[in-house]
């Protein structure tokens, strides 16, 4: 499968999610044929999908009657790939996953065709493909790139209409990375921005009311994820979380003005003078985590 | 401005549209083409005339060369450099310039953006240090052109700089395999993408290329290697895509000096464009001994603030001396007040890092997405005009949230 089939598989001519499907890495790996890694084991059904939600208004959500519910959109925030595997989990109960997945492959660039240069594993500034050089960089891509390939095939097969709900997909990784961020290490963090979203005027026109966060642990959301889910409340949706480590139903949420997410992360980049618009990114040589 | 000279082309409907787009996304590293709920990708053409485009040409020229001439004297006149806001830093090191000599420049790449206003056009700034938007003005440009038979490019300012790049590494350069890193700042998808495009293009050419950050840069007599845990060895070239004043505050151990003097490794741009770069070249204009008649009929009238702007006249905007994408560039009735009064609370305390520029009043355009702002980028590449990048708004300043425009040109309308 070629880049842009894969593309299509995940952001569909005309979908109204598809252009917030992010890019990077279908222009990346120019291999996405499906068979090359294992398929995704399925998810089991967690019990807390069989209890009811603890916002007043909305259906519980669960397997035989889940394609009614239109108004609950979702965001995975799991390390690595993990969030794959749920998308594809709510894929086969009627949403639309929208990989938001922003790092870019370590010391890789844009693949040419036809290759001018010995792509040999030992010519490192020729196009290897960025899973032998990923182990440089902090944000490890290389899984998400094999799931997100294994699991193209799959999402073709389910033919999730265009127009479903939207399960967002993101790397809790992707703020900090995974290792110590020592000098020599390619640098391809990033924070999620609320412009990598649709707005809350926008999903309420579609239909949405209401949004669920998925995280591992914590039911507060990452600092920079506040920014966006702080707006969307304020934008009149509801705001739920769900910690997977323990089977209690999504709750709701109040989203606070990220003042940590300020206080540590824009206040460094502040400093050193990188900020260059505010909502328009950030740089810097191996950049000081927040605390949250 | 004149309607005879420049419009809008009608917009392709969206199942052409889209192949086009996602061409541009999938193959030539356009990846903000989404910013929120905003298309950043024009599905429709700015059409100019053949005797337009001749004249912005021909302006960015003058312009480049008066730009250099007056880089020349600056170099000379290290007092000047603290009026520019040069940090600190880097001044300390441009004053070793005359002695351990300027590092190479690969090539020079310029960016001149202009406006169209009811009494002609006008010039907001030059781009000298890393103006970016390359992929956007050819291949993005290239692909609306061929769905406009009729129409042609202004250029392609990718190419011409990557192969300018090369034939000074080739000069500077002992071997026949030329080995090249791109610097870029991390996290920044808007620089990620540019540096991503102009690999695919220096590989194209044969050319070894890898991106980096700058911590990843080591010098041995003077040239540069590449100190990372993927690769160690020297390098022909060093396109740097981080700007010359995040430089200076990135820690002591990162050698970024050797990018402005004593390297013998050609960089694009050199760090001395940081002088250029600087929105308060006009306050030191009289003092240079060169001309700049092109950029004094073009530029409007610019002065220092004295950094009490509460009641700053709606005639003049303010911007930072390192201003980029629109950010930093602020007007007391356009910018949102909370934001206007947490930028200019204490702006007294830097207000030599700031100017006051006379506000012009550009002409909207009218176009198949309602009526929009332009701005023409026309980059010059070793003083050459190469190519324009064309820019839509909503509002009258052009920042990250504008919207990508091919320009094409109709020789007669």
């Amino acid at each position: 499968m070629r880049p842009d089939e894969a593309y299509e598989v995940w952001a569909p001519s005309g979908g109204p999610w598809s252009p917030w499907v992010k890019p990077i890495l279908f222009a990346a790996e120019p291999n996405w044929d499906p068979t090359l890694f294992a398929a995704i084991s399925e998810l089991n059904e967690p019990a807390w999908l069989a209890s009811p939600s603890s916002s007043d208004g909305y259906r519980e959500l669960r397997r035989e009657r889940s394609s009614e519910d239109l108004s609950t959109a979702y965001v995975i925030d799991l390390p690595g790939a993990e969030a794959i595997a749920w998308g594809l989990f709510f894929a086969r109960r009627g949403w639309r996953p929208i990989p938001l997945y922003n790092a870019i492959p370590g010391g890789y660039t844009a693949p040419v065709a036809p290759a001018p240069l010995d792509a040999s594993p030992a010519n490192p500034f020729a196009t290897p493909g960025f899973v032998s050089v990923l182990p440089h960089a902090l944000v490890d891509v290389s899984n998400i790139v094999r799931a997100m390939v294994s699991a193209t095939g799959t999402l073709h097969t389910l033919g999730v209409p265009a127009n479903r709900p939207p399960v967002f997909l993101l790397d809790a990784d992707r703020r900090v990375g995974v290792g110590t961020p020592v000098p020599g290490r390619f640098d391809n963090r990033s924070i999620s921005l609320p412009t990598d979203f649709p707005s809350a005027v926008f999903l309420r026109a579609q239909g949405i009311q209401r949004v669920v966060l998925l995280q591992a642990t914590a039911r507060e959301p990452q600092e920079d994820l506040a920014h966006t889910l702080l707006a969307w409340q304020q934008g009149g949706l509801v705001i739920e979380s769900k910690s997977l480590a323990n089977d209690e139903a999504p709750s709701a949420i109040e989203v606070t003005p990220p003042s940590r997410f300020r206080a540590a992360w824009y206040r460094f980049l502040a400093t050193i003078g990188l900020r260059r618009s505010p909502l328009g990114g950030f740089g810097g040589a191996i950049p000081i985590p927040s605390a949250g | 401005m004149s309607a005879a000279e420049l419009w809008a082309g009608e917009a392709l409907p969206p199942e052409r549209f889209e192949p086009l787009r996602r061409a541009a996304i999938l193959g030539h590293c356009k990846w903000d083409a989404q910013v929120g709920d905003q298309a950043t990708l024009a599905p429709f053409p700015l059409v100019i005339t053949r005797s337009l485009s001749d004249r912005l040409s021909g302006w960015a020229e003058a312009l480049d060369r008066e730009s250099r001439a007056a880089e020349r004297a600056l170099l000379e006149t290290p007092a000047l450099w603290e009026t520019l806001a040069v940090p600190r830093a880097i001044r300390s090191v441009l004053r070793r310039g005359a002695k351990e000599g300027w590092s190479p420049a690969a090539a020079r790449v310029m960016r001149f953006d202009f406006h169209p206003c009811e009494d002609g056009w006008r010039l907001s700034e030059v781009n000298a240090d890393v103006p970016g938007g390359y992929g956007e003005a050819t291949e993005f440009t290239q692909l609306i052109a061929e769905a406009h038979p009729g129409l042609s490019t202004t250029g392609a300012p990718g190419p011409a700089w990557v192969d300018a790049i090369l034939a000074s590494a080739r000069a500077h350069a002992s071997t026949q395999t030329l080995f090249g890193v791109l610097l870029h700042a991390p996290g920044f998808i808007e620089d990620l993408q540019v540096v991503s495009y102009l690999a695919k293009l220096l590989r194209a050419r044969g050319a070894h290329v890898t991106l980096a950050q700058p911590q990843h840069l080591g010098w041995k007599d003077g040239r540069a290697h590449l100190e990372s845990d993927w690769h160690r060895g020297p390098l022909d070239f060093v396109v740097r895509f981080f700007q010359a004043e995040w430089l200076s505050r990135l820690p002591r151990s990162v050698a970024w000096q050797p990018l402005f003097v004593g390297g013998k490794t050609p960089v694009a741009n050199p760090g001395l464009a940081v002088l250029l770069e600087s929105k308060r070249c006009p306050l030191v204009w009289d003092r240079l001994a060169t001309s700049l008649p092109t950029w004094r009929a073009l530029l409007p009238e610019t002065r220092a603030t004295s950094g009490r702007v509460g009641d700053l006249d709606p005639a003049w905007m303010l911007k930072s001396a390192y201003s980029n994408n629109g950010d930093d560039v602020l007007h007391r009735e356009l910018t949102p007040r909370a934001e206007w009064q947490k930028v200019t609370r204490f702006l007294f305390f830097s207000r030599g890092e700031w100017i006051e520029q006379r506000r012009f009043q550009p002409t909207p355009l009218e176009t198949p997405w309602g009526s929009m702002h332009v701005c023409l980028g026309v980059y010059t590449v070793d003083g050459q005009a190469v190519g324009m990048y064309g820019r839509l708004s909503r509002g009258p300043i052009v920042d990250y949230r504008a919207v990508d425009v091919a320009v094409l040109v109709k020789e007669t309308r």
